[in-house]
C-alpha cells in the first residue's frame, strides 16, 4: 500500500476527519462501505485497499465525510461500551467483527508496507482489539480473534527473522489480551529464540539490556551481564511455556520447547523427563516426535549418558533422517571414540539431500499456522 | 592407520616420502604436530630436528622433524555457499578455490565441502583435478549458514582423507542454523589432527572478543574461527572484499606447504586427558605456530 494511502487510512480512522455530532446514516450506506473496505483489505491488502480508498476519495465530499464520521463515531462509542443512539444503524456483532477485522487488516498493511509503520499498525491493532473486546463484553463469550491476529502477525515476523518486531508485537499482547495458549506459546518462542542469539552480533536492544559491547570501557563485564540477560530470557520462556502447557495440556509444542529451555538452563534431567513423557503420548505430530528425540539425545549427553543419547539420535533419524540428527549422531560416535562410525554418519548426512529439517525451522516457531489463522479470521468476519 | 583420540597416531610402519636423512619409522603411539615457523611474514625453511624443542605436558620430548613438503597433503575446502555469497563473490570464491587446488603438488589430494544450512560434499578427497574443478564450477549459493556443523563434518571426514590434512574454511557470515555448539566443534577439532585455516569476510575480532569467546563461547561466538585456528595451529585471514579471496587462499596453501611435521613418541607424560604442547626454536629467533595440545 502506498504510504499516502496508509496515511489517509490512519487519519480516516483516527481523527483528521473530526467527528461532529452523531450523524444518522442508514445501514445501506455504512454497512456496504465497511464491507467493501474489509473485502478489499483482506483479499489483497496492498493494491485492493488502495483502490478502495481511491473509490472512497471519489465519493462526493459530503457523502464521504458523513459515512466516515458515522463509522468513526459509532466505532468509538461501541468500543467504549456506550449504548447506541436510537437513530444509529443496527450495530450488529457481524458488523463489529468486520470492522475490527478491518482495523487489523489495516495494521497488517501498515506492518508489511515498505515503511513498516509500526505506530500506525499499533494504533489500528489497539482499535481492533477494543472492538473485539466489545464483542466479548456483549456476548459474554470467550473472544480469541484479537489474540489470533497478533499471533498470526507475530508468527510472520518470526518466519521472516524479524525477531525484534515479533518481540514488540507479541509480548504486550501476551500481557494485555485474554490468555490464549497458542499466543503464550509464541511469546515463549520469542524469548527462547532471543536467548539463543549471540551477544556479539545481531542481538536485540532488549536482549542486550541496552548495553553495547562495542563501547564498553570494561568489555569483559559484558560476560556476566550477557549471562544474566540470557537467564532472564530463558526464565521468561519457561514461564510462558508452562502457562501454555497448563492452558492446553493436549498441545505438544509447549512441553517440547519447555524441555529445550530446561536443558539450556542446565536441567538436562528435567528436560529428559519432559521429553520422555511427551514421546509416550499418542498422536504427537511427527515433527515434534523427531525434535523430542533429538533433544532427548542432547539431554542425555548433558549427563554423560552417551549410549542412551545414541539411541535417541537413532530414533530421530528413523523418524526423519535429517542432516541435524545424522550430525548429532556422528558427534556422539566421535565422543565415544568411534571415528570411523562418525565419518560414516557424516557421509550419510552430506549425501542425504534432505531439505526438510524441523530443527532448521525451530527458532521461527509455528510460522506455518499464520496463513490458516488469517483465513479463519477473514471467514468469520465475512459471515 | 588407526587414530586414537585426535592426534594419537598408531604408526606401525609409517614411511614418509622424505629424503633419506629424515625418513623415520616408529613402533609406538606417535604424535605428529604440524608447525609453521616465520620471521615476520616470511616462512623460515631448512630447519632440522636440532632447531626445535617440543614439550608435551611440560616434558621435553625427543622429536624427529621433516619438512611437510615431503609429506602427502590433503586440502579440504569447506566453503560457505549461503545466499549472501551469491553473485560476484561466488565467482571469486570459485576462482580462489581453483587457484588453491592448482597450487598443490600432483600427488596431493583435495576435497570440497559446501555449507549453507545444508552441508554438501561435492567432491571427496581426490587427486583428480578435473573432478574437483567440475565440482567447483557447479557451486551455487542459497540459504542460511551452518558453519559449526560444517566444521564438525570436516573434522569427522578427516578419517577419509589421506596424509596430513589442512582444512580451509571460508565464510562470510555468522552461524544461524547449526545443531552443534561452538564448544562441541572446537573440541572435535582438537580431537583431530587437522590444521584449520579460515578466510572470513566478517569483521576482524579483537583480543577482547576472543577472551569473551573463551569464557562464554555460546554467548560470544564471534571468535569461533579464531579459536579453532589458534588451537589447531592455523590462522584466520580477514578480508574486506571478494578480490582478496584468491590471494588469501594462495597464502594459506603456501604457508601450509612450508610447515614442518614434528613426530615423537610421548614419554613421561600422563596416559590420558589433555596434553598441552609447547614448541620453541633452539638456535634462532622466529615465530612458531603449532596446535596447543591434544586429547589422548
Amino acid at each position: 500500500m502506498a504510504s499516502r494511502d496508509l496515511l489517509f487510512l490512519y487519519f480516516l480512522f483516527f481523527g483528521s476527519i473530526a467527528p461532529a455530532a452523531p450523524v444518522a446514516v442508514q445501514d445501506t450506506s455504512v454497512v456496504p462501505l465497511v464491507q467493501h473496505l474489509f473485502e478489499a483489505a483482506s483479499f489483497n491488502r496492498a493494491g485492493e485497499t488502495a483502490r478502495a480508498v481511491a473509490r472512497l476519495e471519489a465519493m462526493s465530499p459530503d457523502e464521504h465525510r458523513k459515512a466516515i464520521d458515522a463509522i468513526l463515531d459509532r466505532r468509538k462509542r461501541h468500543a467504549n461500551g456506550q449504548p447506541s443512539h436510537s437513530d444509529d444503524i443496527r450495530w450488529s456483532p457481524p458488523l463489529v467483527r468486520a470492522l475490527a477485522a478491518l482495523e487489523m487488516e489495516f495494521a497488517l498493511a501498515a506492518r508489511t508496507s515498505q515503511r513498516r509503520d509500526a505506530n500506525a499498525a499499533a494504533a489500528h491493532m489497539s482499535a481492533g482489539s477494543a472492538l473485539y473486546q466489545s464483542l466479548a463484553r456483549s456476548s459474554g463469550e470467550h473472544e480469541t480473534s484479537a489474540p489470533r491476529w497478533y499471533l498470526a502477525m507475530g508468527l510472520e515476523d518470526l518466519a521472516d527473522g524479524r525477531f525484534e518486531a515479533a518481540d514488540r508485537l507479541l509480548l504486550p499482547a501476551c500481557r494485555d489480551l485474554t490468555p490464549y495458549p497458542p499466543l503464550l506459546l509464541a511469546c515463549g518462542t520469542v524469548h527462547e529464540t532471543i536467548s539463543a542469539f549471540p551477544y556479539d552480533a545481531g542481538g536485540t536492544v532488549r536482549h542486550s539490556g541496552g548495553w553495547s559491547t562495542e563501547s564498553s570501557s570494561r568489555p569483559l563485564e559484558d560476560i556476566p551481564r550477557a549471562r544474566a540477560a540470557r537467564q532472564r530470557e530463558l526464565k521468561a520462556a519457561r514461564t510462558f511455556f508452562e502457562r501454555a502447557s497448563a492452558a492446553d495440556p493436549a498441545d505438544t509444542q509447549a512441553p517440547l520447547r519447555l524441555a529445550n529451555v530446561r536443558m539450556r538452563q542446565g536441567s538436562g534431567k528435567d528436560a529428559a523427563a519432559l521429553l520422555e513423557r511427551l514421546l509416550a503420548r499418542a498422536g504427537v505430530p511427527k515433527r515434534d516426535v523427531y525434535l523430542a528425540q533429538l533433544f532427548l539425545g542432547r539431554a542425555h549427553e548433558q549427563h554423560g549418558r552417551f549410549e542412551d543419547a545414541a539411541a535417541a539420535y537413532d530414533a530421530a533419524i528413523a523418524t526423519i533422517p535429517t542432516q541435524s540428527a545424522l550430525l548429532a549422531r556422528a558427534h556422539n560416535a566421535q565422543r565415544r571414540g568411534n571415528a570411523s562410525e562418525a565419518a560414516t554418519f557424516v557421509e550419510r548426512a552430506t549425501a542425504s539431500g534432505s531439505t526438510d529439517d524441523p530443527w532448521w525451522a525451530y527458532r521461527f516457531g509455528q510460522y506455518w499456522l499464520a496463513r490458516d489463522i488469517y483465513i479463519g479470521l477473514r471467514t468469520e468476519a465475512r459471515q | 592407520m588407526t587414530r586414537l583420540g585426535v592426534l594419537i597416531v598408531l604408526v606401525t610402519a609409517t614411511y614418509l616420502s622424505a629424503p633419506p636423512q629424515t625418513r623415520f619409522r616408529s613402533g609406538a603411539d606417535a604424535v605428529q604436530v604440524d608447525v609453521e615457523v616465520r620471521q615476520g611474514a616470511v616462512p623460515i625453511t631448512g630447519l632440522t630436528t636440532e632447531d626445535f624443542e617440543l614439550r608435551d605436558s611440560k616434558v621435553v620430548q625427543q622429536i624427529q622433524v621433516v619438512a611437510i613438503e615431503r609429506v602427502p597433503v590433503s586440502l579440504l575446502l569447506a566453503l560457505d555457499t549461503s545466499g549472501s555469497v551469491r553473485g560476484v563473490l561466488l565467482e571469486q570464491l570459485k576462482a580462489a578455490s581453483r587457484g588453491a587446488i592448482g597450487a598443490l603438488r600432483d600427488d596431493d589430494h583435495a576435497g570440497l565441502m559446501t555449507f549453507s544450512q545444508r552441508i554438501g560434499r561435492p567432491a571427496a578427497p581426490t587427486r583428480d583435478r578435473a573432478t574437483l574443478y567440475r565440482a567447483i564450477d557447479l557451486l551455487q549459493a542459497d540459504g542460511s549458514t551452518a558453519l559449526r556443523d560444517a566444521v564438525f563434518a570436516a573434522t569427522a571426514l578427516r578419517e577419509r582423507a589421506p596424509g596430513r590434512v589442512i582444512l580451509l574454511v571460508f565464510t562470510d557470515g555468522l552461524d544461524t542454523m547449526s545443531w552443534l555448539d561452538s564448544t562441541a566443534v572446537v573440541n572435535a577439532a582438537l580431537r583431530s589432527d587437522m590444521v584449520i585455516y579460515a578466510v572470513s569476510s566478517t569483521r576482524a575480532r579483537q583480543a577482547v572478543d576472543r577472551a569473551k569467546f573463551d569464557a562464554e563461547p555460546e554467548l560470544f561466538p564471534g571468535s569461533f574461527l579464531e579459536a579453532l585456528a589458534e588451537r589447531t595451529g592455523g590462522e584466520v585471514l580477514h578480508i574486506t572484499q571478494g578480490a582478496q579471496l584468491a590471494p588469501a587462499f594462495a597464502r594459506i596453501v603456501s604457508a601450509f606447504k612450508s610447515r614442518y611435521l614434528l613426530t615423537y613418541s610421548p614419554r613421561n607424560v600422563p596416559a590420558s586427558g589433555w596434553h598441552p604442547i609447547d614448541v620453541t626454536l633452539t638456535r634462532r629467533t622466529g615465530t612458531v605456530t603449532a596446535r596447543r595440545g591434544y586429547y589422548r
